[in-house]
This record gives structure tokens, sequence and C-alpha cells, in this order.
């Protein structure tokens, strides 16, 4: 029974960590040349083994953990898929970095991310075939993995629960923001500035949107997180560990 | 809500060879983003969208919204390569300012121009993929080039669940617009916060569920889909 | 075939969901059971099916106790199966012939043995059109029929059906009362459902539960006139029950009897 809490909290975690599959840091198709789109491929491409090899073994211990992710998987497209107002005036996508990685492990979220960015580039025109690699690094690498640090880094202060997962989603929100526009300044390195010239312009043109929803993300999943844990103490989710 | 999967089903070209024009696309794909001639990338682009909406028969207004898409974080994208501050003045185009030089450089406008007619022609292709081929289809071709059984398993099950999900927070999103739950900010945040949780708990619900009825049908571990 | 025996069921706080109930499968071919909304039906169901297990009590499958290990299980549940009420929850595949090939291809059927159940499964439920169909495309009546060629396909001797009209327009009520019909020929089928109207034209024995305990059964014909005990349980009588107690009119089984009947014409 325990087993099956942890992957329920696990699950849990992973819908909201799932990478920034879904706001406008996705790297459109056909953006990248063919060299850096395989680059980014190649690099991502042991994480998600990683992954998979994890996974794996999780479905060999509980058949059912198949279930469950795929349920995961389509959850989190559909977060994706929603539309909130941006403190800018703006419409965003929520995304839902990293906090997903706590449990579960940052590696399981590389698989699910991926699968959804797939999904996401063909059903939903947001980021590319092309470019998958490159997001699937910043958005279900990066962006978990940093969410994943902080709160288990802070998880054992006396920091406030809630305000811990804020800075874990805020933050694994802003490390896919950087990634990326590191991944797009040096493709496209200025021709005055050069290298650190482009990546302080993508840098400050992003912070706009980005900045903002990584605020509003926080604060959504902290909203989150606080009415899970109520459903937990009220019986209505069995969820432990959290 | 899925517009592309919809006319996934409904075109032309729905029952045509998967691996045909999957063939089609990763050529096409592989053109744009190898070649760096502007020509190329617009006759990917030009032949594409005929193969999507003359062929395929994918309505042309449609198409063309569908390809403004992902336009503003194209525009912005460009806009920040197109552009440079500096203090040393080498460029094509600029205006000055106290003694800074904003402006654009003659390779920072080509780069732009080859940019863009790339990022157009591989969003045709992707688009013909998406547009005429239904992703189950497409998710067949992937088993065949040897992806890993439970990638495949996983990608079956999140697309058919991608639509459980869909309709529930479209009818709960209908249900709390109907009681003013979008009017401002805070109440769209709190009602996005509740949506959210409420898809969630109707997931472990329905997970608890879905567990009963897979004995039921004598589920062993795996989801074949057979060929 | 399926004795329920002095059935107990509590749930994990300590409340009996369901209390001395005792069900014998062989009194029909289909049986209903019927009763108000907690009234504990699901919970039977559950209980029949193995999933969850009686605190006291004991479910017989041909004269022989349940056993619970995972074997057993899974035999049994080649011999019983269920149509759940909500069709979303049992639709797994994106195709309509993968969602009903999926028991046969858990059972290692090969494919080709696989393509005829499955189309003859498709052709009972009305459902040939819908062979290629995504699932997420189809209409609720569509979806309900599906999952009913889903249960169909494992070749169980007894289906039982939660709730299977609720929520279907008439037309697709009257396509699915003739597919259990159908059904009930070759297998024992248990229905559960709010329509007393249905239980009625399709039941030939019911059972009656309100708050875990049956409190009466019987052939619909008899069962159906014993208005203390359908007020008890929260139901209401089927109309053709009503107008038989309300004009004098004959009981007859169904409205096509009704229209046949020249007594009744000559009633009126």
């Amino acid at each position: 029974m325990k087993k099956k809490n942890y992957l329920i909290l696990g699950i849990l975690f992973l819908l909201l960590s799932t990478p920034s599959v879904s706001n406008a840091m996705h790297i459109m198709e056909g953006f990248l040349p063919a060299k850096w789109a395989i680059f980014w491929a190649i690099v991502s491409l042991p994480f998600l083994v990683i992954g998979l090899r994890k996974i794996k073994k999780v479905f060999k211990d509980d058949v059912n953990a198949k279930i469950l992710l795929g349920l995961a998987g389509g959850f989190v497209f559909v977060l994706s898929a929603l539309k909130i107002p941006s403190v800018t005036g703006s419409c965003s996508h929520p995304t839902g970095v990293g906090l997903g990685a706590i449990l579960f492990g940052p590696t399981v979220m590389t698989v699910v991310g991926t699968i959804v960015l797939l999904f996401q580039a063909i059903l939903l025109a947001h980021g590319g075939l092309t470019t998958l690699g490159a997001n699937v690094f910043s958005m279900a690498i990066v962006g978990p993995i940093v969410s994943y640090i902080i709160y288990r880094g802070l998880k054992n202060t006396r920091i406030n629960k809630r305000f811990t997962v804020f800075l874990a989603a805020s933050f694994g929100n802003l490390a896919t923001y950087v990634v990326t526009a590191i991944q797009l300044s040096v493709v496209f390195q200025d021709p005055v500035t050069g290298l650190m010239g482009s990546l302080a312009k993508f840098l400050s043109v992003f912070a706009v949107t980005q900045i903002p929803l990584a605020i509003v993300e926080g604060l959504l999943t902290a909203i989150i997180y606080n009415l899970l844990v109520n459903y937990n103490s009220k019986g209505v989710v069995n969820i432990e560990n959290i | 809500m899925l517009l592309i999967d919809k006319y996934a089903y409904t075109n032309r070209l729905t029952n045509t060879n998967p691996y045909i024009k999957f063939a089609i696309v990763v050529i096409a794909l592989a053109m744009a983003t190898i070649t760096t001639n502007i020509y190329i990338n617009l006759s990917i682009l030009i032949i594409m969208s005929m193969l999507t909406t003359v062929v395929a028969g994918i309505p042309i207004n449609k198409y063309f919204k569908l390809l403004f898409i992902p336009s503003t974080f194209l525009v912005l994208s460009i806009l920040t390569i197109l552009i440079s501050i500096s203090r040393v003045d080498i460029y094509a185009w600029r205006i000055e300012i106290f003694n800074y030089y904003i402006g654009i450089t003659e390779s920072a406008l080509q780069e732009s121009i080859l940019l863009s007619t790339r990022v157009f022609a591989a969003m045709a292709s992707t688009f013909f993929l998406g547009l005429t081929t239904p992703l189950n289809n497409i998710i067949r071709v992937l088993k065949k080039m040897y992806l890993s059984n439970v990638l495949i398993e996983l990608l079956v099950l999140i697309y058919r669940f991608i639509f459980i999900f869909l309709k529930e927070a479209m009818e709960i999103h209908t249900g709390q617009e109907l009681k003013f739950g979008y009017s401002n900010m805070k109440n769209s945040l709190r009602s996005t916060g509740l949506l959210i949780s409420s898809l969630f708990t109707r997931l472990i619900l329905r997970y608890r569920d879905m567990v009963v009825i897979l004995e039921c049908k004598l589920y062993d571990g795996e989801f074949k889909i057979g060929d | 075939m399926i004795k329920v025996e002095s059935l107990e069921y509590k749930y994990k706080d300590g409340t009996k969901a369901l209390k001395n109930v005792n069900i014998d499968l062989d009194k029909g071919n289909i049986i209903g059971i019927i009763g108000s909304n907690g009234s504990g039906k699901s919970t039977l169901f559950l209980n029949i099916l193995g999933i969850l297990r009686p605190s006291k009590g004991t479910i017989k499958y041909n004269n022989i106790p349940l056993k619970y290990d995972k074997k057993s299980l899974r035999n049994y549940r080649k011999e019983v199966t269920m149509v759940f009420q909500d069709p979303e929850k049992q639709l797994f595949y994106s195709r309509v012939y993968d969602d009903i090939a999926f028991a046969l291809r858990n059972l290692n059927v090969s494919e080709d043995e696989i393509r005829k159940k499955v189309e003859l499964i498709l052709d009972r439920v009305k459902a040939m059109d819908l062979k290629e169909k995504p699932t997420h495309f189809l209409s609720y009546g569509q979806k309900k029929r599906v999952t009913i060629g889903g249960a169909m396909v494992v070749d169980s001797n007894v289906i039982l059906l939660d709730e299977p009209t609720s929520g279907l327009d008439p037309a697709m009520s009257e396509e699915v009362m003739s597919i259990i019909k159908d059904l009930s020929n070759e297998k024992k089928l248990v229905v559960s459902s709010h329509d007393m109207d249905f239980i009625y034209e399709v039941c030939d024995y019911v059972y009656i539960i309100s708050k875990g305990e049956i409190l009466g059964e019987g052939i619909p014909e008899e069962i159906f006139l014993k208005s203390k005990l359908l007020k008890d349980a929260g139901l209401d009588k089927p109309w053709l029950v009503k107008i038989h107690e309300y004009l004098g009119i004959p009981l007859v089984k169904n409205e096509n009897e009704l229209l046949k009947n020249k007594l009744i014409k000559e009633s009126i």
C-alpha cells in the first residue's frame, strides 16, 4: 500500500512538475539548424534512457503504475493546453516545472515530459519535432532537476513547506527559461556583441513574459499543493509523504 | 478542442500509407534544417502547403491560422536576432541613442530571412504530418522504428487519456465561468488552481476504478497494439 | 452458477455496506438488482467480482467458494466479468478495434483469431461501422455499446452490467436492451438500474436492495406489486404495473403485449 501511495504522490508531483511543456518557451519548429537540433537530441538521449530504465523497473514492481503514468501524462498535456492570465496581461500556459520530479525523481519526469512535448508538437503546434531535443533538455531535464534539488534541499529546513514548493516551482521554471535563452543565443550569436551579447538580448526579451509566469506558476503550484495536502488530511486522496 | 487531431481523421489523406507520409516529412525537415538555401526552404513550404490544403483538403483559412500559432515566439525571437546594441557602428541600418547604436547588421538580416523561411518550411512539414496522419498511425510507425516498448505503450495510453481530461477540464471550466470564476485576475488564479486540483483528484479516482476494470479485462502488464 | 451466501461487507471505518445478503443467480436468466443510490448495489457487484472481500459469508461459483489468490481470481474473471457504468473509464485505446481486442490480446490469442472475434462482437453490438474510429470521437451511446463489446469478448459465462442504459436516449436504450436480450441466450446476466421499466421488461427475477440488505425478491410481475416494499426501498413502479393497478388492465410484460391484448382494447 505504501508503495502505491508513493507512486500516487510521485505522479501528483510529476504532473505538477512536468517540464514547462506548455509556455511560450518552446523553441518552435525549424528554429534550430540540423547541427544544433541533433546536438541537443544527443545530449538529452542519455537522460531519456535512464528515465526509461527507471520506469521499466517501477513497472515490474507494480503493473498498474503504467496506468497511473499514462493518466499523469494526459493530465500534464491538458494542463499545458490551459490558459492562465499572466500579470503582464498576456495569456500563458501553465507548465509545472520540477515539482513532480521531487518524489518520483527527475529521471522519470524526463520520459513523460518527452512524450508530452511530442504530442504538443504534433497536436498543438507548440514546440517542434526538430527542436524536440532542445526542448526536452530545457523542460524535461534541467527544469525538473532544478526543482527537485531546491525542494529536496529545503525539505529538512524550517522553511514553510508551501514556500518551498513555490520556490521549487518558480525556479524550475526560471531554469528552463535560462537554458532556452542559452540554447538560442549559442545558435544566433550577435554579429556585434557575440555570444554574451545575444545571451543578454534573449534573456532580457523573454524575461518580460517568463519571470511573471514563473511567479504565477509558483503560486499556482503552491495553491495546488495546499489543496492536495488538505485532501490528504481529509482522506479524499491517499497520499503519504508530502 | 484539438483541431489538428480532428483533421487528422477527416481529411482526404487519412488512410494513405503513414510510412510514406512520415518519410516525406522526415526528408523535408532534414532538408530544411540542413541546407541553408532560402529557395529550397520556400519550395518545401509551398509543396507542403499544397499537399496539405489542395491534396488533403484542409481549408486554407484554418491552415493559415494554424501556421500563425507560434507567431509571438517567432516575431519576438526574430527581432531579438535582428537587432543589436553596441558602441560600434557596423550596421546596415541603425539609429543612435546617447552613445549607443541600435541597429541591424547585414549578416543579422540574412540570418533572419533564412531563419524565417526555414521555420515556415519546417512548420508546414510538421503540419502536413499532424493534419493528415492520425496519431494512432504515427505511433504505429514509431513502433516499427523499434522505439522502446514501454515508450510506445505510454504513447498509446497518454494519447487516449488526453481526451478524458480535456473533456473534464472543459466541463469544469465552463461551470466555473458560469459562476464568474474568471472575472478578474485573483478569481482566475483561484479557479485555475481549483480546476487543476479537481482534475488531479479525478485522476486518482479514475486510477482506482481503472485498476479494477483492468483486472476484469485480464490485464497482465502490457498494452499491446498488434500491428 | 453464482451464489452469494450471508454476505457481509464492512468499510474500513467499520460501517456495514452489506448485511446478510443472499443471492442465487440460478433463479433467472437476467437477474435485476435494484435499489436507490447508496443502497449497496455497486459494492455487491464488486464483491461478486472478487474485487472486494467480504468480512463474513461467501461467494460461491459452481458451488465452490471463491479463492482470492491471484491465479484463482484470474481464472474466475474469465468466467465472470462486468460492464461498468462510466464508459470513459473502460476505454483504454484510441481505436475501437484495439479496445475491444484488449482482453483477447491479454490472453495471447492470435491476431487472426482476434480479428474474427472482434468483428463478430462488433456486429452483435451493432458497432461494425465504428471499428476503425478513434474512441474519443464516439457519442456516449456508442461508447456504451463498445464497452459492452469489450466485456463480451472475454467470453465469460456471467456478465454483470451496472446501469447499462443510464444516460442513453430512448433509441439507444432500446438497442442496448436488445443486445442484452440477445446475450441472455448464452450468458447469465445481472443488471442493475434505476430504470424500473427497463428492469421490468428485461429481467426475469429481481432482488431489491436497500441500505445494504435484501428487502425482497421475486419475479417482476410479483415483486413490483409490493407497494410498501418498493416504497421502503425508495423505488417506483414500472408504468405497466401502474396502469394495471390504476386502470384495472391485466398485467402485461411489455408494451407490445399491451397493444396486442384484445381484452385491454375492449376494456378501454
